[in-house]
């Protein structure tokens, strides 16, 4: 059985990793079109380099990125401190309408943002997008947090409290240490996620602010070429970074 | 959602007149429900039986190799499933890889079709979303004790008898978050039928995004997709009747 | 009459929504002194504690330090700090930061906080350790940190709660010999949470038990284990045979019990209007003696028995005996160098006496 099962394992690997390898191997051919190998070249990524719109796009899902993870890992924090330190009426419903936002599908979550935004007149473009992001990365990063909170002795606020602390001495000198890692890796799984979204961003996107995610997936609509195939490489070396870290960073025992 | 039961709150958009709800029974979109449940139906089978020995030998690998065979399995699970459905692509295209080494081997003479299928689209579910089946698994069984291997051996336990006495019952709980965390999406990820497949192989997904974005139907989309939420709702209460009543409310 | 630093007058706690509550406590805690509130989970010990810290406020009654009304004052103005389960070091602040942190919090920066730390490490015997992190100190080093940073404010009274519930028993000897050197050296008020009675037994100079949110007894160890007032200190507390016996008749100064159909007779430790049908007769299992047939004249004054198991523990030996009447009896043997007799077997009959007057003698337990 062991054996049998160990080899099945390489073998799902493959077919997850063969593409993707296949991908950033081409990113480097020298052929617009060919399947047939002409050679090592960056100008795919040169050429990507110069691409204004593409500036543009990676600029509008960084900026987006950026705030949602900060944003979210901020909310997260408080919520999961919450959640963790007080018995307050409709505390068990916060965590099950948590649990509702990550289970329920990204189309169903979108269309409902879509029709909120909609009837609510919010102009489709960085706010919705933001509002929108900020929802979906909220309960990973509570989970990722109250996951570390319940690792945390709870005298620690105690001890501190008796010592003396004030209730901000106690968040910046008990809770934000202890939550480090947590913390990082909430902001890294949260810009991770926003940055790759398509589904949810496809429908509250505007005209006017189109994210990388979406300009990929209107590129690759009109089939492969080269240009694309470094621009997925970039990514998915992002993905490999961030996962690198963020595994780091929860094995690491504070 | 409740816009498409509510009837005409703003700007008129929305008019209740109970056709968006005869319209899901029309026979194409009954076809099409039908279709897409059969496309996850056959995904979700697929994840199950390529995702549990998977995760079973990645719960049993040697302590040297664990973390690094984990990673292997991470990177997939957060990367870009667009980048990833992309990088499907051009291997599956009739220049793609596939077909080139088909034709340079001489196996075939003509570049098979295998963008553009139901095939295509059902491979590239299983490829998005099979991480999604071995990572819930994988962290039950990850916990498991390793002296009940023992201690079934020691009671004469056969290795099948331990797989379907101890590991199936113990792990079936990830297996139902497992097929929760493939099926919906599998309905509803609009962007694999779009690029790997064609006209007949459209899903619940694209329907919704077709109402909404190109026909600008939105009750349309609106009623399709409370559909899915209720299909959602069912799954959930089902799952919870199933696997919850055994251990105490944990997240699978 | 020693000069008692914390008084509690008739003390009530009753939490909202649940059946548990503190009654009346009252208690002198005496400058100086190690005392431990003990008892079973949910006798009401930590409660007390942290009513004592400032953590909960009583509904009534009076507490009082060094004779003021301190009721409503909060913890961090109380000068009374607590030493946390396991310690609750902070894991991410290296030794000087944990014990220093009072200090932050209080906005002392500079020489003077460097120089408190300094002060109080060297009284812990920890100088040279200000950089290390608690994950690199031994389970000892860790506990003096924690007093330390406990004692920096200069509390009168250091509460301790439950400190070494999660370690396990080798260590838990050496830290008890530590906590209790450490206090005397300090000369610092200890009251100390505990659930384990033989703890409670070694390092307390008083114990306070509890039971049910009352306070059941006060009394030295020794008396607390020599003169149980109640069936339920005489059981908490070391272990105990109870055989509850009718009483025959009550003398002067003594009355008559019948036991595996011999009668005793016992010294009246009870008042007279407080003896009813039955008494309970305590005796501890090394107060019992056990002689085969061959060692007494008659059987007269013995109680008859068959030896039921016989566990083997270096310098004793533990015996379960069955008595003629069907009671299970447990007898702890010495091993002295003189006896050599000292070897039972499983199924042997035997014949049990005590020291007269180490017994006990309670009512039940109202």
């Amino acid at each position: 059985m062991n054996r049998l099962t160990r080899s099945l394992f390489f073998l799902v690997m493959a077919f997850l990793y063969i593409p993707m390898v296949v991908v950033v191997l081409f990113s480097f051919n020298h052929s617009l079109h060919s399947l047939i190998w002409h050679g090592w070249t960056w100008q795919w990524y040169s050429k990507l380099w110069h691409d204004a719109l593409l500036a543009k796009v990676t600029w509008h899902s960084l900026c987006l990125g950026f705030s949602a993870a900060f944003i979210s890992t901020v909310l997260g924090a408080v919520v999961s401190y919450s959640l963790y330190r007080y018995r307050f009426f409709g505390r068990r419903l916060i965590s099950g309408l948590l649990i509702v936002l990550i289970v329920i599908p990204d189309l169903v979550m979108a269309i409902a943002l879509m029709i909120l935004f909609r009837s609510a007149h919010v102009s489709f473009g960085f706010v919705t997008l933001f509002l929108a992001h900020v929802s979906f990365c909220l309960p990973f990063s509570v989970m990722v947090i109250s996951n570390r909170l319940s690792d945390l002795n709870p005298q620690l606020l105690l001890a501190a409290e008796d010592l003396g602390a004030s209730l901000w001495q106690q968040w910046w000198w008990v809770m934000i240490p202890a939550m480090r890692s947590a913390l990082l890796v909430s902001a890294l799984l949260s810009f991770m996620l926003s940055f790759d979204d398509v589904v949810i961003s496809f429908f509250v996107s505007g005209p006017n602010y189109v994210t990388l995610p979406l300009h990929v997936y209107a590129m690759a609509k009109l089939g492969a070429n080269p240009e694309i195939n470094a621009l997925c490489s970039l990514l998915l070396l992002l993905t490999v970074a961030v996962v690198l870290i963020s595994q780091r960073l929860l094995g690491k025992k504070t | 959602m409740s816009v498409s039961l509510n009837g005409n709150i703003k700007e008129g958009l929305f008019h209740w007149h109970g056709l968006h709800y005869r319209e899901l029974f029309q026979p194409l979109y009954a076809r099409l429900l039908w279709q897409s449940f059969e496309f996850s139906f056959v995904t979700t089978l697929t994840c199950v039986l390529l995702g549990y020995p998977v995760a079973l030998a990645l719960a049993t690998m040697p302590k040297r190799w664990k973390p690094i065979c984990l990673m292997l399995l991470l990177i997939p699970f957060w990367s870009s499933s667009l980048v990833r459905i992309y990088a499907l692509l051009t291997l599956l295209k009739a220049k793609g890889l596939i077909n080139g080494a088909l034709l340079y081997l001489g196996i075939i003479k003509m570049p098979l079709p295998l963008l553009y299928t139901k095939v295509a689209v059902i491979i590239g579910q299983v490829y998005t979303l099979l991480p999604f089946m071995i990572l819930p698994i994988y962290v039950l069984l990850d916990e498991y004790d390793s002296s009940w291997i023992e201690a079934a051996k020691d009671l004469g336990a056969s290795s099948t008898q331990l797989f379907w006495r101890i590991f199936w019952p113990y792990s079936l709980p990830a297996v139902g978050s497992g097929v929760m965390c493939v099926f919906l999406p599998a309905m509803t990820l609009f962007y694999i039928p779009s690029l790997l497949g064609d006209r007949s192989s459209l899903m619940l997904g694209n329907v919704i995004q077709e109402q909404i974005m190109n026909q600008d139907n939105w009750p349309g989309g609106a009623a399709t997709s409370l559909l899915l939420t209720a299909a959602l709702l069912v799954f959930t209460l089902v799952y919870r009747a199933l696997f919850h009543k055994k251990r105490g409310g944990r997240l699978g | 009459m020693q000069q008692s630093i914390i008084t509690c007058r008739d003390l009530v706690w009753q939490p909202k929504k649940t059946a548990f509550s503190l009654q009346a406590i009252d208690l002198d805690i005496y400058v100086g002194e190690f005392l431990t509130l003990l008892g079973p989970s949910g006798c009401g010990k930590t409660s007390l504690l942290r009513l004592l810290g400032g953590l909960i406020e009583p509904a009534s009654g009076d507490l009082l330090l060094r004779g003021k009304r301190i009721n409503g004052l909060d913890a961090a103005h109380r000068p009374i700090n607590m030493v946390f389960q396991n310690y609750a070091l902070f894991p991410f602040m290296s030794v000087a930061d944990n014990v220093g942190f009072a200090l932050r919090c209080q906005g002392i920066r500079g020489e003077a906080y460097h120089q408190r730390i300094s002060e109080i490490l060297e009284k812990v015997h920890l100088t040279g350790f200000e950089k290390r992190y608690p994950s690199e100190l031994s389970g000892g080093q860790q506990q003096r940190v924690a007093i330390a940073r406990a004692l920096i404010n200069k509390p009168s009274v250091l509460l301790l709660d439950e400190p070494m519930s999660a370690l396990d028993k080798q260590i838990k000897r050496s830290l008890r010999r530590e906590l209790k050197s450490l206090q005397k050296e300090l000369g610092i008020t200890f009251v100390m949470v505990t659930h384990d009675q033989e703890e409670a037994l070694s390092m307390s100079d008083r114990i306070v038990l509890m039971r049910e949110g009352r306070i059941v007894q006060i009394d030295t160890p020794r008396g607390m284990y020599e003169s149980p007032k109640t069936l339920y200190a005489a059981q908490f507390i070391g272990e105990a045979n109870i055989f509850r016996l009718p009483v025959k008749s009550v003398h002067d100064k003594s009355l008559i019990v019948t036991l595996c159909d011999r009668t005793f007779l016992i010294k009246k430790p009870l008042k007279h209007e407080e003896i009813t049908t039955h008494v309970n007769l305590i005796i501890r299992p090394e107060d019992f003696q056990a002689w085969d047939s061959s060692e007494i004249e008659s059987d007269k004054l013995y109680l008859p028995g068959r030896v039921e198991s016989v566990i083997y523990k270096g310098s004793t030996v533990e015996l379960q005996v069955i008595l003629s009447d069907g009671t299970p009896v447990s007898v702890t043997e010495f091993f002295d160098e003189t006896d050599e007799t000292l070897d039972y077997r499983c199924g042997e009959s035997v014949h049990l006496s005590w020291q007269a007057g180490w017994e006990v003698v309670l009512n039940d337990d109202s």
